[in-house]
């Protein structure tokens, strides 16, 4: 290090800054880490997100594990906001529910139409509910999700869900939300009423009597929204439900910056589910890698697979353990070359996305 | 640890040292194993001369007014002090004995001990609330009541000897021995051997119950969380069971994790050892690691050394 060149140096300071930033919000708010869910659960009950260190933190996982290691049903609830562009970030996301399920999970997938209308992203609420019918829930049934076991739930079409939110609006307070969300996020009363109640509503919908009872869920989130669940936590024990467990995901970096969300607001730095290969190609050449520019300083000091945008990819959706392990070794250690990294990381993601434009995988 | 194992083993001369174990109406667990064989390890590895005793708490074992049958229990600790004896002779266990605890209490030094410490425990309040996470939420009043009689015997017990060796739990009664004993200018040291686990098939177990992940089950005790039918017990359960037992059960795949078989795997490898007289530490990690990874050879050497046993 002490020889290393500027570059290289700036490079690990990405990956401290990360390091140091997920390991002070995985602790934070009565949040545990993962090293013994890890050391504990079998292979084969780990999604490949969690193997690959993309599950940051959890708050009650055991006893969804539990019900795992008996073999009895476990319910996942992972809600969706109809006006986004889908982008790798979901897709690691839908990955992992596609594999709980196969671990005996049922899937609730609230489409949130209604957000969609009330944060202004669509101009009609008819649209938020036609994208969530004609175009995010085409794409889900791509997953290979099995029907029978997964509940795709328009959320202005749930009469279930909104008389439930109204019911759990008694057991939140304003300064509550307002501490949670920040008053900016509460603008109009569609927002309060949603951000207060409907949001609950979804996550502890499945346990109300229609649907089966109290039961043990779990809601996988992103980092930033472990204050809902906190919020539904609660609320759970207020009504005597079963407070729901949480898996927490680190955000998936951008193609640009590996310390920035990948978002569509920035297109060239997202890959985004209907990309088409040349288009996945163009954006993984440009995107921004651990490597320093010069190859014999590469050579000499070996790569920083943490921050590089490019990497995350093969670390996400390299379905073979044993290759993405070999990858990074030969990565840090100044084997991997970027051109190689590029090329196979499009064929990888060209593969991985296929089935969203109609190809055969 | 290491220290205190370290000068113990250094130290020249005569060294007393104490395990002391209760029980319930299940039997004698593997696990006890454990714990004489490692008694007997460690005085063939010190340098002096060093006296091994097993403490069978009959006292103890009755004396939560919630124990049925007690009369039944204080016989069974006379019957389970032959079979102790048994084991010993069987094992070549030739620095370890084993003693009621009636009978220690009949040594007028030994209470002695045990009554001034006694007094110390009732009468600092200090003292009594750094016991009260040693004994379950429903019993703090009993116990207070009774002047925490339980814990401060055992303390007084234990300040009679240079070495105390037990399960991780009772560090909770270390911090406030090792107090005490500077009273009495005694230098009080304990040593503690991995927790003892069940051979649950349940990979979820421990993330569930984080406090026997940290301090294992009683290893005394086959009751211990109602766990007896996931235990080995001598005598008990059939060499089929064990070999169920072994087979079936969850390990995780870092050996410093919980895992039940890296305790059976020990108790073969220091009864080998200690029977051919060919004690050899820094074998013994390597030893383990081989046993652990082959269940089925794992499961005969235990059934092997039971049927000797029983």
């Amino acid at each position: 290090m002490k020889n290393s060149s500027k570059e290289y140096q700036e490079k690990v300071a990405i990956k401290q800054r990360l390091a140091k930033y997920y390991l002070s919000q995985s602790t934070k708010n009565g949040l545990g880490g993962m090293e013994k869910v890890l050391a504990y659960t079998p292979l084969e009950y780990q999604p490949l997100a969690m193997r690959r260190g993309l599950v940051v933190a959890q708050m009650g996982y055991g006893d969804i594990l539990a019900l795992m290691s008996q073999k009895k049903p476990f319910t996942v609830v992972s809600g969706l906001n109809p006006s986004s562009q889908l982008h790798l970030g979901h897709k690691v996301l839908f990955d992992m529910l596609l594999e709980f399920q196969q671990m005996g999970g049922e899937l609730y997938i609230p489409l949130t139409d209604d957000e969609s209308y009330i944060d202004g992203k669509v101009d009609k609420l008819s649209d938020g509910t036609r994208n969530a019918k004609e175009k995010i829930i085409p794409i889900l049934q791509r997953m290979g999700f099995d029907l029978n076991k997964t509940h795709y739930l328009v959320d202005t079409e749930q009469v279930d869900l909104y008389q439930f939110a109204i019911e759990l609006s008694r057991y939140v307070s304003m300064a509550e939300l307002t501490h949670l969300f920040g008053a900016e996020s509460l603008t109009n009363p569609g927002q309060v009423f949603y951000r207060g109640c409907v949001q609950l509503a979804e996550i502890l919908m499945p346990q109300l009597p229609q649907n089966g009872g109290p039961r043990h869920t779990l809601i996988p989130v992103g980092i930033d929204q472990h204050p809902y669940i906190l919020l539904a936590r609660d609320v759970a024990k207020k009504v005597g439900i079963v407070p729901p467990s949480e898996l927490v995901l680190r955000f998936f970096p951008s193609l640009a910056n590996p310390e920035k969300k990948m978002s569509k607001s920035s297109p060239e730095s997202a890959l985004f589910l209907d990309d088409n290969p040349e288009d996945i190609k163009r954006k993984i050449k440009r995107a921004y890698t651990g490597s320093v520019g010069s190859l014999d300083d590469h050579k000499r000091f070996g790569g920083v697979p943490e921050a590089c945008s490019v990497f995350a990819l093969q670390q996400a959706f390299n379905p073979n353990d044993d290759e993405a392990e070999e990858l990074y070794r030969r990565y840090a250690d100044g084997d991997l070359l970027m051109g190689e990294l590029k090329e196979r990381t499009s064929e990888l993601m060209t593969r991985e996305l296929a089935m969203f434009r109609g190809e055969g995988v | 640890m290491q220290k205190t194992l370290g000068n113990f083993v250094t130290q020249k001369g005569r060294r007393r040292v104490l395990y002391g174990e209760t029980y319930d109406k299940y039997g004698i667990t593997i696990d006890s194993l454990k714990y004489y064989l490692f008694l007997e390890y460690l005085a063939r590895i010190h340098d002096g001369d060093t006296e091994c005793i097993v403490v069978e708490g009959d006292l103890h074992s009755v004396i939560n007014p919630s124990v049925i049958e007690k009369d039944l229990l204080l016989q069974e600790g006379v019957q389970r002090v032959g079979q102790i004896n048994k084991i010993f002779e069987v094992l070549n266990l030739k620095h370890v004995k084993v003693k009621l605890m009636t009978e220690l209490f009949g040594e007028e030094k030994i209470v002695s001990l045990v009554n001034k410490v006694s007094k110390i425990v009732r009468e600092r309040g200090d003292l009594q609330d750094l016991l009260i996470p040693t004994v379950l939420r429903n019993r703090v009043t009993q116990e207070k009541e009774s002047g925490f009689r339980y814990a401060a015997e055992a303390i007084g017990l234990a300040l009679n000897f240079d070495l105390k060796v037990g399960p991780p739990r009772e560090e909770n009664y270390d911090k406030i021995a090792q107090a005490i004993g500077q009273q009495f200018r005694r230098k009080y040291s304990s040593i503690y051997l991995r927790p003892s686990y069940s051979f649950t098939s349940d990979f979820s177990f421990y993330l569930t119950h984080p406090e026997i992940e940290e301090y294992g089950l009683t290893p005394y005790k086959a009751g211990s969380n109602k766990m007896q039918n996931l235990r080995i017990v001598l005598g008990r359960t059939s060499y089929e069971e064990i070999q169920e037992l072994i087979s079936t059960c969850y390990v995780p795949r870092d050996i410093s994790y919980a895992n039940p078989l890296v305790d059976l795997a020990s108790i073969v490898v220091m009864s080998e050892q200690i029977r051919l007289d060919k004690i050899d530490v820094f074998d013994f990690g390597k030893q383990i690691k081989i046993l652990v990874q082959n269940r089925d050879k794992l499961a005969s050497k235990v059934v092997e050394l039971l049927k000797e046993l029983v």
